[in-house]
């Protein structure tokens, strides 16, 4: 086998070097065992950039390697598959909640003014509020979330920390 | 394949080639040293791609039980929301009774 070695110019040098077919078939399917380009190995050959092996490397803890990686990467696709809907459902509960919450904040002021008129001591809110507050501010302040992006950002449970600091008026 | 080979590289690797020719012949020869090359850089890639997908995981899976916390949080949240409107909702409608019987008198 021939190799001609070029930079790509037409007119520009050249190297030719013969090696036997036989020494040529191994690199190649040498390239092919560890995942590389025929061109990979062959410059690595010719450019004489070779690495020492100083952590006795074997085909045996490659493959070992390779399954234990394998058998991430399932996990991995596994999770993925399921946090995918599990990211939607409680996307549309949190917004079912949010729903409520603006029913919710419009009767509290109807009984408010409702007691008022009728001279009832004032109910207590608080719990309630707290949920308003809560749910109203979920889309504002959590929009990476629930985003298209599946690269997990803020977490739902940041948010709730967030509410306490983010207080508004019904 | 015809018999024939090409091997493009950058004008500064070649200038480097066209100085070293006379190694180039031995070099070819080298190939038990391409393997073990070729061997290292295989496991670096492996040992780092598995770096890389075991922090994912462990990201994923953080983020994942977030999730489940928050949805089991929403759901109760959603339960006991539609059981405060039901309530809310009979004590407005019973106080606006009251306010209208309060008025005709």
């Amino acid at each position: 086998m021939k190799i001609v070695i070029n930079s790509g110019k037409r007119l520009g040098w050249k190297i030719n070097l013969e090696i036997p077919d036989e020494d040529f078939k191994r690199i190649e399917r040498m390239a092919e065992k560890y995942g590389f380009r025929t061109e990979e190995a062959v410059k690595i050959l010719i450019t004489g950039d070779f690495i020492e092996d100083k952590e006795g490397i074997t085909d045996g803890r490659l493959k070992e390697l390779e399954v234990k990686m394998n058998e991430l990467e399932r996990k991995l696709y596994e999770l993925e598959g399921k946090w995918s809907p599990l990211k939607f459902k409680t996307y549309y509960l949190a917004m079912d909640n949010r729903n409520i919450c603006i029913q919710l904040a419009g009767m509290i002021a109807q009984n408010k003014r409702l007691r008022e008129k009728l001279g009832l001591p004032p109910r207590d809110y608080t719990a309630i509020i707290e949920k308003i507050h809560y749910y109203l501010n979920f889309g504002d302040s959590n929009p990476e979330v629930y985003s298209e992006d599946r690269k997990p950002t803020q977490t739902p449970k940041a948010s709730r920390a967030e509410r306490s600091s983010s207080r508004r008026s019904v | 394949m015809d018999g024939r080979f090409e091997l493009k590289v950058s004008p500064e690797e070649l200038s480097r080639l066209r100085r070293e020719k006379n190694l180039l012949r031995e070099r070819l020869n080298r190939i038990e040293k391409l393997e073990e090359t070729l061997r290292v850089l295989r496991y670096r890639y492996l040992l780092e791609r598995f770096t890389e997908i075991e922090a994912r995981l462990r990201e994923m899976e953080e983020h994942y039980k977030s999730i489940v916390e928050f949805e089991k949080m929403a759901r109760k949240d959603k339960e006991w929301l539609m059981d405060v409107r039901k309530e809310l909702s009979k004590e407005n409608h019973e106080l606006e009774e009251r306010m209208k019987h309060e008025n005709s008198h």
